[in-house]
């Protein structure tokens, strides 16, 4: 269902008017009683930031800008101490560790010479350890050959590195624990590019991506999950993992636009991996790209973003099939809202939007974003 | 002092900016200039052009002489002229039903067209040529390069081949007939209201997919009706591969797209994207699309040199493969020259992860 076919729904249902600027949903009002951190990577013309702020029944509070020296990717919360933490977009080589109550960054780790990092990273559930993928690059031998990483830092240990292991594949980008936190799960995009060639793109014929599992204490390798051999040109680059254990995945393909190809897949806990497809038209108005995945809070229907379809696709966790779909220009960033209050979504033009699913609604979110500013590519909310 | 103290900018971080800010004004007249002197003639023009191909067509399995045969070539290639001209625009109606793919199913690294065409004529059903049940046909047997298969590979056409060469038309003829009226009515009007409510939020946001859609045009062009063609070397060339390699106007393809891409730049009342910019950069990117013009002209030679040939001559490929880097640089300078006009084309659309 497209945005106009929620607004003509709404009105035929007698529901509150939509439109710009309006007040927060009720919803979305009784999921926030205090206050939520929203805090994303954003740009500004050239210039780069850690942006935060608190929303709140009204709308959205001031933001905060902490400057970065370059574009970065996703923005995650310690669990027990008020810090933010900012990786840089590939082939970036930082990672802030930002205190959301002051704005001063506590901390700044820096990938060594033969690294960068990938954009993403988690901490563990107590808090101790910081695990993030990395690409390793070759220089000396072949520029263009990397490998991809997984460190662990333990904070208790002034951050200091405690593990490195493979991530058995290349382009390791997003990642998660499962619940036992034990396993690792990573999205192993499988595209090999030259980090200082403006990212190039140098292996479509041949790629391979994957879902590989590991153990985090010793690095085995427990699992790995494709798709058909067919669906090679599918990069497996996001991923959120729910309550169950089932593993949503958005893609990007990398073949033909014209090819028929999936762009979300789902792992459920004990199964293998496959394809989720919905209709031809919503496939093909995805763009071959997806850029974020969520679960929403109770874990039974995921969203995906796909900015150039300027679109948001909501997927159930039960059967796998398209529920609707949600217009928004150059939308990326996901984060789920508590209960069934849905998802607010971010985009590219500074926009904040929350989608209802159960009341089939999509409103935007009032606040002081500055004119100009672009939320990156994720969003979080917590 | 702690070295990583306080980086906060509150409002200093969002300071004014400090290019030219274009006005919103001048993008909504640019927008509504472009829809209607290049998107909706271009589209009428397609409309029209389907239309005479389908009735060559018909002249054509009526009776099927060279005289017939040569008429309906031409009415397709005129048709495919009028669908390059109008090729960049992706997005709008367009996208529903399809169409952006099913006029023209391309590329098809597979042979999805020919493949299926055959299966098609196999079975010598002529219900499966009425309209209703062409829809259900897939997609790559709907458009040009159906009807090009058929007029350049495969006449003389037998009777259930021209009966099939007629229901394609059709369908093409249905499915571009409306195109410009799809513009006129109901798309042009996503360029004049703006708001939360509406389509776009506001004059830039739908300059984005306009003007990014032209631009986008460029990357296609460099990367897959050349790179991905000619490949690195010249044992890598898959001619089969090129756009409209049966009927041997790859070539004629690339010119009129990067015609089409001039016009909107910079038409001949000088009008388009350059009334965003100053007389120096415009300066700059004349030169650009000169030099390109100049380029393809040479290799073209009046209709006469063919992509299909020429990239299997050591000279000729070389010279092919410049062109890609070429259109790359010119898409980049077009993107900066935007940006440093307060004019951004998207942001997690275009440059995401």
């Amino acid at each position: 269902m497209h945005r106009r076919d929620f607004l003509k729904l709404t009105a035929l249902l007698g529901g509150a008017a939509l439109g710009s600027w309006l007040p927060i949903s009720n919803s979305l009002a009784a999921s926030t009683p205090s206050g939520l951190l929203l805090a994303s990577a954003s740009s500004h013309g050239e210039r780069h930031a850690l942006s935060f702020g608190w929303l709140k029944p009204d709308g959205l509070g001031p933001l905060q800008h902490v400057a970065l020296p370059a574009r970065a990717h996703e923005v995650i919360v310690h669990p027990t101490e008020p810090w933010l933490l900012v990786v840089a977009r590939r082939p970036g080589t930082y990672m802030f560790v930002v205190d959301y109550r002051s704005g001063e960054v506590v901390r700044k780790i820096v990938s060594a010479k033969d690294r960068h990092v990938f954009g993403h990273a988690i901490f563990t559930a107590d808090g101790r350890h910081l695990i993030y993928p990395e690409n390793k690059v070759y220089p000396e031998n072949d520029i263009k050959k990397g490998e991809g990483r997984i460190v662990i830092r333990d904070l208790s240990a002034d951050f200091a590195i405690v593990a490195d292991h493979p991530a058995y594949g290349i382009d390791t980008h997003q990642i998660a624990l499962m619940a036992d936190q034990k396993t690792l799960v990573i999205a192993n995009g499988g595209v090999q590019t030259a980090p200082d060639a403006n990212r190039e793109k140098l292996n479509l014929d041949s790629m391979r991506s994957s879902l590989d599992f590991i153990d985090l204490l010793s690095g085995e390798h427990l699992d790995q999950q494709t798709l058909d051999p067919q669906w090679q040109q599918c990069s497996l680059r996001h991923l959120d993992i729910n309550t169950r254990g089932d593993i949503i995945v958005a893609m990007q393909y990398e073949g033909a636009p014209n090819d028929d190809a999936p762009l979300v897949a789902l792992k459920r806990h004990g199964e293998t991996l496959k394809p989720l497809w919905g209709d031809a038209t919503t496939r093909f108005a995805m763009k071959q790209y997806c850029g974020s995945a969520k679960w929403n809070s109770r874990g039974d229907l995921a969203a995906i973003s796909s900015p150039r379809g300027n679109l948001i696709t909501l997927w159930r966790g039960d059967n796998g099939e398209l529920h609707s779909t949600q217009r928004l220009n150059d939308g990326c960033g996901l984060a789920a809202l508590a209960g069934d209050a849905g998802f607010l979504a971010s985009s590219g033009n500074g926009h904040l939007l929350h989608i209802d699913p159960l009341r089939g609604s999509a409103e935007r979110i009032i606040g002081a974003i500055p004119d100009g500013l672009n939320w990156d590519n994720h969003l979080l909310l917590e | 002092m702690n070295l990583f103290r306080l980086t906060v900018l509150l409002c200093l971080w969002i300071s004014p900016f400090s290019h030219a800010e274009t006005s919103t004004d001048a993008l909504k007249t640019l927008n509504l200039y472009l829809i209607d002197t290049q998107v909706i003639p271009g589209y009428q023009a397609l409309g029209e052009q389907v239309k005479t191909l389908h009735e060559r067509s018909g002249d054509y399995c009526q009776k099927p002489d060279d005289k017939n045969l040569a008429a309906a070539r031409e009415a397709f290639h005129k048709s495919m002229d009028a669908w390059q001209n109008v090729q960049f625009i992706r997005f709008g109606p367009i996208e529903t039903m399809m169409r952006v793919h099913s006029i023209q199913f391309w590329p098809d690294k597979k042979h999805h067209v020919r493949k299926q065409l055959d299966q098609l004529i196999a079975t010598q059903d002529v219900k499966a040529l009425e309209l209703s049940a062409m829809y259900r046909q897939p997609v790559s047997i709907r458009g040009l390069p159906a009807v090009e298969v058929l007029l350049f590979s495969q006449a003389p056409l037998s009777g259930f081949a021209c009966q099939t060469l007629l229901a394609i038309t059709s369908v093409l003829k249905e499915d571009t007939r409306t195109l410009a009226g799809e513009w006129r009515d109901g798309m042009r009007s996503h360029f004049t209201m703006f708001g939360d409510e509406e389509y776009y939020s506001d004059a830039k946001e739908a300059s984005a997919k306009l003007i990014g859609a032209v631009l986008d045009q460029l990357e296609f062009m460099a990367d897959g009706k050349l790179a991905g063609v000619l490949g690195k070397t010249q044992k890598e060339v898959k001619v089969k591969q090129m756009e409209s390699w049966r009927s041997e106007r790859s070539l004629r393809n690339l010119r009129i797209n990067l015609d089409s891409i001039q016009q909107t730049y910079r038409d001949a009342s000088g009008q388009g994207l350059a009334t965003l910019f100053t007389p120096e950069e415009i300066k700059a990117l004349d030169a650009r699309f000169a030099q390109l013009v100049s380029q393809i002209n040479a290799l073209t030679q009046n209709g006469q040199g063919k992509m299909e040939q020429i990239a299997l001559e050591p000279a000729g490929f070389t010279t092919l493969h410049e062109l890609a880097p070429q259109l790359r640089q010119l898409k980049q300078h077009l993107e900066t020259l935007l940006k440093t006009h307060g004019v951004y084309l998207g942001f997690n659309s275009r440059d995401g992860d």
